[in-house]
């Protein structure tokens, strides 16, 4: 390694250290009172439409429409990025962070137009979450109904 | 009861990714795909159910839940129709929160305006000097 | 490369324009126009950047009561893809115009041709100029605004301002002149960082490479400023361009300053400060100019600092090349 490299490689090395997350314990523990506070409201919702007369499914979809809804809200009207700040991924983690990552760009885009600008940024974010779980659950059918015609089972869902 | 497991597991869910973006190079996208990805392999290796059923809303409402959906939906289809099921049961048991997050994340784009993050209210004054 | 003006090259006058979290940060009073609505009067990000630059040379054009055609060269440019800022800003005005990128460097850069295209005495007066939004910033560089994610300690506000210089060598010489005295452009320097989130990181050794050279080449000590400025390196990228340079012998004192650090509160949420090309601007047009007037200093340095990535080149997990210009203002000309 020559003198230039060993001096980048020194900078970067510094560098990393002194960028690395100084408040962890204090994120983490935003974080998770409220994506818990999210999740308890989630089943206050359920557990509402439960008594409303859904039935376990129907509930589970409601709860997370009214969810999404919400999140879509807060984003129009502009308080889920300030909320995001203070919570970080408890926010993003929750059905919640999948609806913004759907508002978010579609509200960024409207002056591109509704086609080219809003139709087509709307999946900026939430695009690859749908790729890469569509796939990976279509790759775990395959296996199912490979190993079923062999005989073989997996676990139930 | 169910509360508290909510509470405590989809708290504990979201502090490991907030833990995951601070301590790695991962984009809160990537945390995003990773999250429904590791939801549809436990759903898959059928330990996810057992877990919903001890976390409830804890379980389903963070995205890992959203991947268990998924998985459950394809184990279904396969059971009942077997090979086309492979490529309808995903998407069909999420369905309704895809449908519901693009028809209102519309309508927010629709109505919705973006005000500049840390500032105040949209009224317009110029403030000169001299 | 050492240039030295040998032509009495004046900062004549300056205009900056800024939004809201600029006026309520320690230097809004320094702003000539501030508007309370980062959208300017338009209706999009994009368009709010070319009002903001369009108000930047009208405000400096009306201090000097000058027409547009007494100036001959605008020498101007963003951070927004293809300088759309800058020119659409400045179409109504018909003075010849120059686009220039170099992200943060741009306005030290500007300062540097508007003083060789009046060394070359084929120009009268010129215009440097640089602006940067944070909407606009936002959305061309990381994500749409309202998207909900945390910026980690290390990022910087990209600033919502503008700033517009007026050079010339032939006006009558102001109370307290401020003269273009020597500069120095710099060289790409890449040490290999990739995280966007510190800039000031990657643009801090482009900063110490241009000092180091530049105190070669002139002979001169820190101590013999009165102010050393970087442009945008921030809270944490200021202590790797001290760190930097104290290893190589040069230890900077109190007289060095990084604009990026001064324009907001640190109560303001903006992690490590500010940056974006207004941020240099911003702070010489607005701050200094107004400041030099009334007690004016003998020496003063500025090395503008820009990150020359694009999205793509992130995303292509390519590192970020930075680069580094020097333009030193004086009270007295060097004949």
């Amino acid at each position: 390694m020559n003198k230039v490299d060993k001096i980048r490689s020194q900078y970067q090395q510094k560098v990393k250290i002194s960028a690395a997350g100084q408040h962890i314990f204090r994120d983490c523990l935003r974080a998770f009172w409220v994506g818990g506070a999210i999740c308890a409201f989630g089943e206050a919702l359920n557990a509402f439409y439960r008594f409303l007369g859904a039935d376990v499914e129907r509930s589970g979809l409601f709860t997370s429409v009214s969810l999404i809804f919400l999140a879509c809200f807060f984003t129009a009207i502009g308080w889920f990025d300030e909320a995001a700040r203070y919570a970080g991924a408890g926010t993003l983690v929750p059905i919640t962070g999948f609806a913004n990552a759907i508002a978010s760009p579609a509200i960024d885009a409207k002056r591109e137009g509704l086609v080219t600008g809003m139709g087509a940024k709307l999946f900026l974010v939430a695009g690859p979450v749908i790729l890469y779980g569509t796939s990976l659950s279509v790759l775990y059918g395959l296996i199912l109904y490979l190993l079923r015609l062999f005989g073989a089972d997996l676990p139930e869902v | 009861m169910n509360y508290l497991m909510s509470f405590i597991f989809g708290g504990l869910i979201c502090a490991v990714g907030e833990f995951l973006i601070l301590k790695t190079a991962l984009t809160p996208a990537r945390i995003l795909v990773g999250y429904v990805c590791t939801g549809v392999v436990l759903g898959a290796a059928g330990v996810y159910g057992a877990f919903t059923d001890l976390a409830h809303s804890g379980a389903t409402v963070p995205l890992t839940g959203f991947g268990y959906l998924l998985a459950k939906g394809v184990y279904r289809a396969v059971t009942e129709e077997g090979l086309s099921g492979v490529l309808t049961g995903g998407l069909k048991a999420a369905s309704g929160g895809i449908s519901a997050a693009v028809i209102f994340g519309f309508l927010a784009g629709l109505f919705g305006f973006g005000y500049p993050q840390g500032s105040g209210k949209k009224s317009q004054f110029a403030i000169y000097k001299r | 490369m050492l240039i030295e003006y040998r032509k009495p090259i004046r900062l004549i006058g300056a205009a900056a324009v800024g939004g809201s979290m600029e006026l309520s940060g320690p230097l809004g009073e320094y702003l000539d126009l501030a508007y309370t609505d980062d959208l300017f009067d338009a209706d999009s990000w994009e368009s709010a950047e070319a009002n903001m630059v369009r108000y930047a040379i009208e405000r400096a054009l009306y201090k000097l009561s000058f027409r547009p055609n007494d100036v001959d060269l605008l020498l101007a440019g963003d951070l927004l893809n293809q300088c759309t800022a800058s020119s659409y800003g400045a179409a109504d005005f018909g003075i010849p115009y120059c686009g220039l990128y170099n992200a943060c460097a741009t306005f030290a850069l500007g300062c540097l041709i508007a003083g060789l295209a009046i060394e070359s005495g084929a120009i009268r007066r010129a215009i440097a100029l640089s602006g940067s939004h944070f909407s606009g910033a936002e959305r061309q560089y990381r994500f749409p605004l309202e998207y909900g994610c945390q910026r980690t300690p290390t990022a910087q506000r990209t600033v919502t301002a503008c700033g517009c210089a007026v050079f010339s060598d032939r006006d009558p010489v102001e109370a307290a002149p401020i003269y273009l005295t020597r500069a120095m452009p710099g060289t790409i320097v890449d040490f290999g960082i990739k995280d966007t989130a510190n800039m000031g990181a990657a643009m801090a050794p482009a900063a110490a490479k241009t000092l180091l050279d530049y105190l070669n080449a002139t002979g001169t000590a820190p101590g013999d400023y009165d102010r050393i400025l970087t442009g945008d390196l921030g809270w944490i990228g200021a202590g790797h361009f001290k760190e930097l340079c104290a290893q190589n012998g040069v230890v900077l004192d109190h007289n060095y300053l990084d604009c990026g650090t001064q324009i907001y509160k640190k109560d303001q949420d903006v992690h490590s400060g500010a940056s974006g090309s207004g941020c240099s601007a911003f702070y010489l047009c607005g701050y200094l100019e107004k400041v030099w007037r009334k007690t004016p200093f003998a020496r003063v340095l500025l090395i503008g600092t820009g990150a020359l990535m694009s999205p793509l080149t992130i995303q292509q997990k390519q590192s970020i090349p930075a680069i580094a210009h020097a333009v030193e203002f004086g009270k007295e000309p060097i004949i």
